[in-house]
């Protein structure tokens, strides 16, 4: 694993407790996530012997407090996670995200207290996994589209419907999704619900063969008349769409974080092999560099910077959109560039760059299209 | 000529539709190109296309060439390639050598060369030895070498097959000669006509790997209703689809023009280099709109534009990379 220069990775933002974090996490992902990354890439492998590392590690509940089982850190110190395990193996960066980001965060800020003992803390303490089921195959950018229902009946509702292309769907134990009430009221009609993926009705229908992020699990999923108690409701009933737009206004945080450690993964390797390969004096090499680690600092700073107001407790639905739009675009650039340094030896999967370069797609897509982050922006710029 | 080149683009487009599409998915799968598809190219006479005709082959230029490999690469960009490394390289390579056994063999699909483009540090000393990380068809039945210096026609090679981003059925693998009979050897300057037409050939299955996007990606953003309507009605995802059509329309005046100037002889080393770095690049881009207009399911294995995806970035870097291109641009300049 490629060195990565301190002076990229410093910003204002971190306290000495962010870098000795950033440190801790570094030191695991190259140890032990640096062979793996390929091999589960090749052979299309959910890394679970590496999930139940973060979990014991503690990471599957980084920035929730210690009296639901999290560990108790900030936003930032996840991003950072996030970031370092991603620069690495996205495919476990993406499988962290979604379980912190999508997963436990809107049990934690939406959830009561008999529901967070319940199913909070077995998610931090990282003896399941958590998922976020929101797109269907007839709504993805429309996800206020949804068609799955949810009827209720007596202590019950019954939730029926089809989720397309969810992380971990199909190996989670915990599983938000969103259900309508009523079509006719639009997004006013939709719910969000917990539900237990042992409940009857629960099908897993198919995990998608993908260009990249071989290694994590996109799902769909089929739930047939789910009887789930009514104290599953999640937040108020009918106010469903506002809890996965603000889940989705973190989440993005993640998305750009991962999209910006597999572009400095991508800067490291082409580093480490300019300087082996004497290329370093040739004049496109040094733009090529130059502009990679430029728009990467950048991107860093939006990022984090999106991180804090979060910590401060503000929404960032303007600052999270703008930090996953930049960071995934500017990913896409530098994983496809560095590849042109390296020729025809960067086409070969020994090598990481092709392999950063199919993960890195995802995050142009996941949590929000960049068509759909550029209108988020615009509107909250122009009002709708 | 023109009546020629439609009917050879009807007939592979047929073969392309009938036996090619359904079943290229399986082929990258397996790793390898079926014989069955080969004897198919050569029963229409495709391994013959450029081979001069006092050597048994049809002795077409390149304007027929790059229309056979756009319209091949509509189906696999693989088969296209394997094809146009026959025709380019490997057929001059046999050419200039006079190796008529080997030549007719090659028309009849019999016999195909495997090889690699400027592997570093090929030495000749008494045998020939050095070593490389991505060869084409490494299960050929010779090889050749094209070095910066010079060009070697061999019989064997150690050759372990690699994973590569794309072009999984072409069996590219890493090699390594060591001190091996050289079969046959040339200076590189004199097969330069032949560098260019694989580097122009390159440029021609990019096309065709584009045309592909821009039908798909146009028929899937009719089809597919987000916010109530038809995805395409949406300024954003037309913004794509007018780059990949751009792209398209350029790339093939481009590639039609240079090809035509490459058969009369008329044209400057730089056509060329300005031809392979364009289209290459401008494909790669939409080939990048193309899975994100297919949005989740364009990440999915189910669709083809992931695998246009991966093909357009192989062959940004392929043959001569963009960016050293864009040095013998600025030279000539
Ligand atoms: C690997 C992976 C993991 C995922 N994980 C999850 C998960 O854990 N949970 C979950 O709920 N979902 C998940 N998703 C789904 C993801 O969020 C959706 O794929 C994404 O939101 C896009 O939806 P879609 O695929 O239906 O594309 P569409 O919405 O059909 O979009 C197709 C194209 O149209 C464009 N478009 C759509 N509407 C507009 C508009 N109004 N203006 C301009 N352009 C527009 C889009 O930008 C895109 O280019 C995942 C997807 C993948 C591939």
């Amino acid at each position: 694993m490629k060195s990565s220069d301190p002076r990229l990775h410093n910003l204002s933002e971190f306290s000495p407790h962010h870098l000795r974090f950033r440190s801790e996490v570094r030191e695991f992902a190259e140890e032990e996530l640096f062979d793996s990354s390929f091999e589960i890439d090749r052979e299309e492998r959910f890394p679970e012997e590496k999930i139940r590392r973060l979990a014991q590690k503690g990471w599957l509940g980084i920035p929730f407090p210690e009296k639901y089982g999290g560990l108790g850190l900030d936003t930032i110190s996840y991003i950072i996670a996030v970031e370092e395990i991603g620069r690495v193996c996205a495919s476990t960066g993406i499988t962290l995200a979604a379980h912190i980001s999508l997963g436990c965060y809107p049990i934690y800020a939406h959830g009561t207290e008999d529901q967070k003992k319940k199913y909070l803390i077995p998610l931090l303490k990282g003896e399941q996994l958590g998922s976020f089921g929101l797109t269907e195959p007839n709504a993805g950018s429309d996800a206020g589209a949804t068609e799955t229902t949810a009827r209720k009946e007596g202590d019950f509702y019954i939730i029926t419907g089809t989720k397309r292309f969810i992380t971990s769907g199909s190996i989670a134990g915990t599983l938000v999704i969103t259900a309508t009430e009523d079509r006719s009221l639009g997004v006013h009609g939709i719910s969000a619900f917990i539900i237990d993926t042992k409940t009857e009705g629960f099908k897993p229908i198919k995990d998608e063969t993908k260009l990249g992020l071989r290694g994590s699990i996109t799902s769909e999923l089929s739930l047939e008349e789910c009887r789930i108690p009514k104290e599953n409701l999640l937040g108020r009933p009918r106010e469903g769409f506002k809890i996965f737009m603000e889940t989705l206004d973190g989440g993005r945080i993640s998305i750009g974080a991962l999209a910006l450690g597999i572009a400095q993964g991508a800067l490291d390797f082409l580093i480490d092999y300019v300087t082996k390969s004497n290329l370093k004096k040739r004049q496109w090499v040094q733009k090529t560099v130059a502009d990679l680690a430029t728009e990467i600092m950048a991107a860093r700073h939006l990022i984090y910077h999106a991180a804090k107001l979060k910590d401060e407790g503000k929404r960032v639905t303007l600052e999270g959109a703008a930090a996953k739009l930049f960071a995934s675009e500017v990913s896409m650039r530098a994983t496809r560039r560095a590849i042109q340094i390296t020729g025809c030896e960067g086409l070969v999967s020994r090598f990481p760059l092709e392999r950063f370069l199919r993960d890195t797609k995802l995050n142009e897509i996941g949590e929000g299209t960049s068509e759909i982050q550029r209108i988020v922006i615009a509107r909250q710029l122009l009002g709708r | 000529m023109e009546s020629e080149i439609g009917l050879l683009r009807k007939n592979i487009s047929r073969l392309v539709s009938d036996e090619i599409k359904p079943e290229v998915k399986e082929w990258e799968k397996g790793g390898r190109l079926p014989s069955e598809i080969l004897a198919r190219l050569s029963e229409i006479g495709l391994f013959g296309l450029t081979i001069p005709e006092e050597h048994g082959g049809i002795g077409y230029g390149a304007e027929v060439l790059v229309a056979a490999l756009d319209e091949l690469a509509r189906g696999s960009a693989s088969l296209a390639l394997f094809l146009l490394f026959q025709n380019s390289l490997v057929g001059e390579m046999l050419t200039l050598a006079k190796e008529e056994d080997l030549i007719a063999a090659l028309i009849e699909g019999k016999s195909f060369g495997g090889g690699a483009i400027f592997p570093e540090g090929l030495k000749e000393e008494g045998g020939l030895s050095g070593e490389g990380s991505f060869l084409i068809n490494g299960a050929g039945d010779f090889f050749v070498l094209v070095g910066k210096e010079k060009s070697y026609l061999i019989d064997t090679i150690e050759s372990t097959p690699v994973a590569t981003l794309a072009f999984r059925d072409l069996q590219i693998s890493s090699f390594v000669v060591r001190d091996v009979p050289v079969r046959f050897s040339t200076s590189t300057d004199r097969i330069k006509d032949a560098i260019d037409l694989y580097l122009l050939g390159l440029s021609a299955i990019a096309l065709g790997i584009g045309r592909e996007i821009l039908s798909e990606a146009k028929t899937y953003a009719q089809n597919r209703k987000q916010f109530g309507r038809p995805i395409i009605e949406f300024w954003m995802v037309q913004d794509m689809l007018v780059e990949i059509a751009t792209t398209v329309k350029t790339s093939e005046l481009l590639v039609k023009e240079t090809a035509s100037r490459y058969d009369k002889k008329d044209y400057d080393p730089t056509d060329i280099a300005i031809t392979k770095s364009f289209v290459t690049n401008r494909i790669m881009t939409a080939a990048t709109h193309g899975v994100q207009i297919f949005g989740g399911y364009g990440y999915t294995t189910d669709y083809p534009m992931e695998r246009y995806f991966r093909e357009a970035k192989a062959l940004e870097v392929m043959g001569i990379v963009n960016e050293e291109l864009r040095s013998q641009i600025a030279q000539s300049l």
